[in-house]
């Protein structure tokens, strides 16, 4: 047991976190979510290129290691408050195929993810089933032969741009399947819209969509959550890293700032706050390394997990950003200050693969 | 970063498991969960049967009898100690002044006071607050003056916690009223049945006595009994305090508690179920669960110096660990219902005093179930947790300092 960085971690932190530092600093960022692109050619080719991209993706055999991998890449991200779509969408869109696509097939997707050859998303959530996945009412009929989906898909990440969408539908006879949908696909209709920490996403129609099953089956309701919750796990560490930026933000801006003659920071509820929100982010990295502690684990170890780290973001990580805003005072809530984008990731983080409350109930009913 | 439990811990791990099963009495597994603060006997016969297999002081180094673990290997066995239920030893003995002595004494103090601290033939309790120096621990008032080869000592120690188990009292005294606060301070071992040290139970809010003041007027102590040097007790002290915070944050036996509570709940009828079917109460189970969890990972951070601060890192568990004891408790007293409220005596003998202060009688409610002893008590005690070993406030105030220098 030791949760230092291994040499090839603590390379793969620094090297990324120069680059960011370089490329991604903040006015650089303010630059990128004014542009309202949903993707970066140049800055994402620089992600690439470096290595990190591939370094993330989930890899068969060594999951522990991966995961372990991705949540070093994720806070990074997090830290310097990265927009450009991957872990919401081609990571999710991996991680599904992990857990639910048979090896062949599925180590063929796994290498279009990975080349970016192909720009993955997955559309799991609808609207009228808030955060259960369960809850799937697109059907999927064969016909000929091949499949057609009907139904509306909601709150899609990257959904608007992506060339290969993962579809989750139910089958005539009641089954669960993911399908595989191109963009192009005719009778798709997308409308694109941004979260509000900056990220595309699309509510998605589709209306007799001609689509490739990858995974049909009892188990696929199961290789979904656990797919999803292999995501929540990552973007826990995304949250960490935004979350420390805003205690980071806030603890310099406290000690500049002055009021009544002198630094903020000099107030003791000032320093005692500060000193809370770092208490808090203490208590949700420890959620995120309990989940990397899984991530080899089966999967309802993985499962609470997951549900444990959103309950942290929503009690804790929410705490933080909420806290930064207030000791910042009013430039808290202006879009030139960097703690207002961090407020933003981890609000979005909470909510997205359902909130701290569902997650509650679900762990809770978990402990049987 | 590196997840794995070698094969020679995970073997060692089993033989503590197998170990702790085997020697652990079951009377003292029920005692040491029924809440009321253990009687002395209890607390002595596990430590002697700890120290018999040389696992009591499982952070003590090899050459002083310590079993030789690394800081991996010590928290493998609190958790086996915590799932196994077990009763706690004499931390002040064993894990707080022990510590110092093998650390900052002399050989010959090393020879006089390790191996009974560790069988439980020498009790400590700790003399470090006084009634006007609490979280402001350093303007301590209690003087030490040299009379040839003893000291002269004067002064009053509050919130003294197992003062009447104790054979001695490890106590901060001023030697040096004509410096800065903290360096005219030294640290010294006291005779508890000395010439001039009266012992005076304080009446604490839960009817338990388990806390004393501690008077001391010319008492006369060798000074073969001053660890390390004159006027360093301050820098002794830290070291203690920064493994009291240490303590409080050991999630395993936080853990144990949590599951008691899963087992209250799924006996306790609510409506047409149980308890554990009201999805309010299941909720705040879990919320704390996932919390201790937490608390499991943050330890081994530290453990392992994964965390950049370890300082900071430490006064955060303290909290977490403090308010995590203190929600255990809650859970567990909102599990008893009615009973939650009741008063139950505990008219069990310490060594020689009645452990029981209450002006009650000496019946408990008729239809309670027998887990319900003690609890409100322990929460009681509880709310102490924050308060002591630096209080949650203190913690605070290191965190700001040691990372941002506010």
């Amino acid at each position: 047991m030791d949760l230092k960085l291994s040499p090839a971690e603590a390379a793969l932190q620094s090297g990324l976190r120069d680059w960011l530092d370089a490329n991604y600093g903040f006015d650089a960022l303010l630059e990128r979510t004014r542009s309202a692109q949903t993707r970066d050619a140049r800055l994402w080719q620089g992600l690439v290129d470096g290595g990190w991209i591939a370094r993330a993706l989930p890899r068969r055999g060594e999951l522990q290691q991966s995961a372990i991998d991705a949540s070093i890449v994720a806070e990074e991200f997090g830290r310097a408050l990265v927009v450009e779509p991957f872990f919401r969408s081609a990571y999710l869109a991996a991680s599904l195929i992990v857990e639910g696509v048979a090896d062949a097939e599925g180590d063929a997707l796994l290498a279009r993810i990975a080349s970016g050859e192909n720009r993955f998303a997955a559309a799991l959530y609808e609207p009228d089933g808030r955060f259960w996945l369960d809850r799937i009412e697109t059907r999927a009929v064969e016909s000929g032969n091949g499949w057609r989906l009907t139904g509306r898909k909601t709150m899609v990440m990257d959904g608007a741009d992506a060339d290969r969408i993962l579809v989750s539908a139910t089958t005539g006879d009641g089954a669960t399947g993911l399908f595989l949908v191109t963009g192009d696909a005719a009778g798709m209709k997308r409308t694109l819209f941004h979260s509000i920490d900056g990220f595309a996403a699309a509510d998605i129609l589709l209306d007799g969509v001609e689509a490739v099953p990858v995974a049909i089956g009892a188990d696929v309701p199961a290789a979904i959550e656990a797919g999803v919750d292999r995501t929540i796990a990552v973007l826990g560490a995304e949250a960490v890293g935004a979350a420390q930026a805003a205690i980071d933000e806030t603890a310099a801006y406290a000690g500049k700032r002055e009021q009544f003659g002198r630094a903020i920071a000099s107030f003791q509820v000032i320093a005692h706050r500060l000193a809370r929100m770092f208490i808090e982010l203490e208590g949700l990295r420890g959620s995120v390394i309990e989940a990397l502690s899984a991530a080899g684990a089966s999967a309802e170890e993985r499962a609470m997990a997951a549900a444990g780290i959103k309950v942290m973001i929503g009690e804790n990580g929410r705490f933080v950003v909420n806290q930064g805003i207030q000791i910042h005072g009013g430039v808290g809530t202006v879009d030139d200050y960097k703690v207002s984008h961090a407020f933003k990731r981890v609000f979005a983080i909470e909510t997205l693969f359902g909130n701290g409350d569902f997650h509650l109930e679900r762990y809770a009913r978990a402990m049987g | 970063m590196d997840f794995t439990l070698s094969p020679e811990n995970a073997k060692l791990k089993a033989e503590m498991r197998a170990w702790i099963a085997e020697a652990l009495p079951d009377r003292l597994r029920d005692r040491a969960t029924n809440g009321f603060h253990p009687a002395k006997e209890d607390i002595r016969e596990w430590m002697q049967i700890l120290n018999a297999k040389g696992w009591i002081g499982r952070n003590w180094p090899e050459e002083f009898g310590g079993p030789g673990w690394d800081t991996t290997q010590v928290d493998m066995f609190v958790e086996e100690l915590g799932r196994a239920g077990a009763p706690g030893v004499s931390n002040l003995g064993v894990f707080m002044v022990a510590p110092v002595i093998f650390t900052f004494g002399t050989r010959a103090q090393q020879d006089k006071y390790l191996k009974p601290i560790a069988n439980g033939d020498i009790f400590f309790c700790q003399g470090f607050s006084e009634p006007g120096a609490g979280s402001d621990l350093a303007s301590l008032t209690t003087t030490a003056v040299r009379d040839g080869d003893h000291y002269i000592v004067n002064g009053v120690k509050a919130w003294t916690s197992e003062g009447h188990y104790a054979d001695k009292m490890f106590t901060l005294v001023r030697t040096d009223p004509d410096v800065r606060k903290q360096a005219g301070i030294s640290f010294l071992l006291i005779d508890m049945k000395a010439p001039g040290v009266e012992l005076k139970p304080v009446h604490m809010y839960d009817h338990q006595y388990t806390v004393n003041e501690v008077h001391m007027t010319d008492v006369r102590v060798p000074v073969s009994e001053l660890i390390g040097e004159e006027n360093k007790g301050w820098d002794y002290a830290k070291f203690l305090l920064a493994r009291e915070r240490g303590m409080v944050a050991q999630s395993w036996l936080i853990r144990h508690d949590l599951e008691k509570v899963k087992a209250y709940a799924r006996d306790q009828r609510d409506g047409d179920g149980t308890l554990w079917d009201n999805p309010a109460f299941r909720k705040k189970i879990a919320r704390l669960e996932i919390r201790l969890k937490s608390l499991r990972w943050q330890m081994q951070r530290m453990l392992t110096e994964a965390a950049p601060s370890s300082a900071a890192s430490t006064a955060a568990m303290k909290v977490q660990g403090g308010e995590a004891q203190q929600e255990a408790s809650a859970l567990t007293v909102e599990a008893l219902g009615h009973y939650g409220t009741a008063y139950f005596p505990n008219h069990e003998r310490g060594v020689e005093f009645d452990l029981d202060q209450s002006p009650y009688g000496e019946d408990a409610p008729a239809f309670a179930p027998d887990y319900a002893r003690g609890k409100l008590g322990h929460l009681m005690f509880r709310r102490a947790i924050t308060i002591f070993g630096g209080s949650s406030e203190v913690q605070h105030g290191i965190i700001a300092k040691t990372l941002w220098g506010y």
